[in-house]
């Protein structure tokens, strides 16, 4: 009787392991890479998954000139408004999530300066979080200001010009806690100037 | 008088049973990446659930390990059961023997692996990742473009149901040493006659 049972528990012990994990064997027996590294993992790992969106490129062509917030958010420029008094400008983009996931962009402020001679010109930043649903589009709002020394800068050295390089440097961006910081400089191309002669 | 039923031992039984249960639904060890999280890392011996951008990845050889894992619990469990209403029959000792150490080699092994996981990851990716805190941990260099930093929020820890898991262990083990007793106690000898 106890010589029988401890066969019996013996076979329970081999089948319990045995069942599961011999038929998964038997399946993927032509490439047992597979029982680990599944296609999915594999894209991923080879950077052609559906379920990473690709960081570095953009087809979407109503960007307006507007750089992509590493590959997830497409801000598309809606508006601006500028108070020259108190150097404060606010920004308002429409951005698109084109992922199939919630995301939240926690914080973004950068130093912006004149790309010619590096000179600093003013910050950047988010004026609150935002949290774009899957495939939606949501406003967002950067606020900046610029100097008076920015401003003295430009009136003496580009007097007459209708625009100028500027470069974003110290650049910290925070999405869904992933924060990236970057010292720069990203030429982000020319904007428009009005200096008075 | 003899008591028929091992108490401890029908505690234990019942317990690795609401284990496997409680484990297919809170995970031992839990990592969130990301804030909000991007990506969830639930492990338990009976269920690993690993979710990227909302999307379920699903490793075959795990999802076979959960199952045996799961069956060796219930049959642990089941084993313990039956044992603690026969307590006292010549095949006994070897129902408990198959039956307490279930939940304690589950415990054991999954720290085992947890611990062997976090290596590995660490040692192949660059990765430090705890196994209970919050922080942030940085990309290795190597990963990020040139003059960038980046560092992902992190929360790891383990769940009530991991320390559930080593109570019901330690119930186990506790109805071997019970049995161990009781077996001593019935195995007194004689007491010598009187002259």
């Amino acid at each position: 009787m106890v010589a029988t049972l401890s066969v019996v528990l013996v076979l329970i012990s081999i089948g319990t392991i045995l069942g599961p994990v011999g038929p998964v064997v038997i399946i993927y027996h032509d490439d047992l890479t597979q029982l680990v590294i599944t296609p999915q993992i594999r894209d991923i790992m080879n950077g052609n998954s559906k379920i990473i969106p690709d960081m570095g490129q953009s087809d979407n062509s109503n960007d307006n000139g507007n750089s992509e917030l590493g590959g997830l958010l497409n801000p598309v420029f809606v508006s601006a408004q500028i108070d020259d008094s108190t150097h404060i400008f606010t920004i308002i983009f429409n951005v698109t999530n084109t992922l199939d996931y919630a995301l939240t962009l926690n914080s973004f402020s950068t130093d912006v300066q004149i790309t010619q001679s590096n000179y600093p010109g003013g910050n950047i930043s988010l004026s609150s979080p935002v949290t774009v649903l899957a495939g939606q589009t949501s406003q967002l709002n950067i606020s900046g200001y610029w100097t008076q020394d920015a401003q003295n800068y430009i009136a003496k050295n580009y007097s007459g010009e209708t625009s100028m390089d500027i470069s974003l440097v110290n650049i910290a961006i925070n999405v869904n806690g992933i924060t990236i910081h970057s010292a720069g400089p990203i030429q982000v191309g020319s904007i428009p100037i009005n200096v008075e002669r | 008088m003899q008591n028929n039923i091992n108490i401890i031992a029908l505690v234990a039984g019942i317990s690795t049973l609401l284990l496997i249960v409680i484990s297919l639904f809170v995970p031992w060890w839990q990592l969130a990446v990301g804030n909000p999280a991007i990506a969830t890392v639930n492990v338990s011996p009976i269920n690993l659930n690993l979710a990227l951008l909302g999307n379920s990845i699903t490793v075959p050889l795990i999802y076979a390990l959960n199952i045996a894992s799961a069956l060796s619990l219930a049959s642990g469990g089941i084993i313990m059961l039956i044992y603690s209403v026969r307590p006292n029959k010549s095949y006994s000792k070897k129902l408990l023997g198959f039956g307490y150490k279930k939940p304690l080699y589950a415990v054991i092994i999954f720290v085992i692996a947890l611990i062997s996981m976090s290596a590995l990851v660490q040692r192949f990716s660059g990765f430090a990742i705890p196994l209970a805190g919050s922080g942030a941990m940085s990309l290795p260099e190597g990963m990020v473009p040139n003059g960038a930093n980046i560092s992902v929020d992190f929360s790891a820890g383990f769940g009530w149901s991991f320390y559930f898991a080593i109570v019901v262990a330690g119930l186990c083990v506790a109805a071997r040493v019970y049995q161990r007793k009781a077996a001593v106690g019935t195995s007194l000898p004689p007491l010598p006659q009187p002259q």
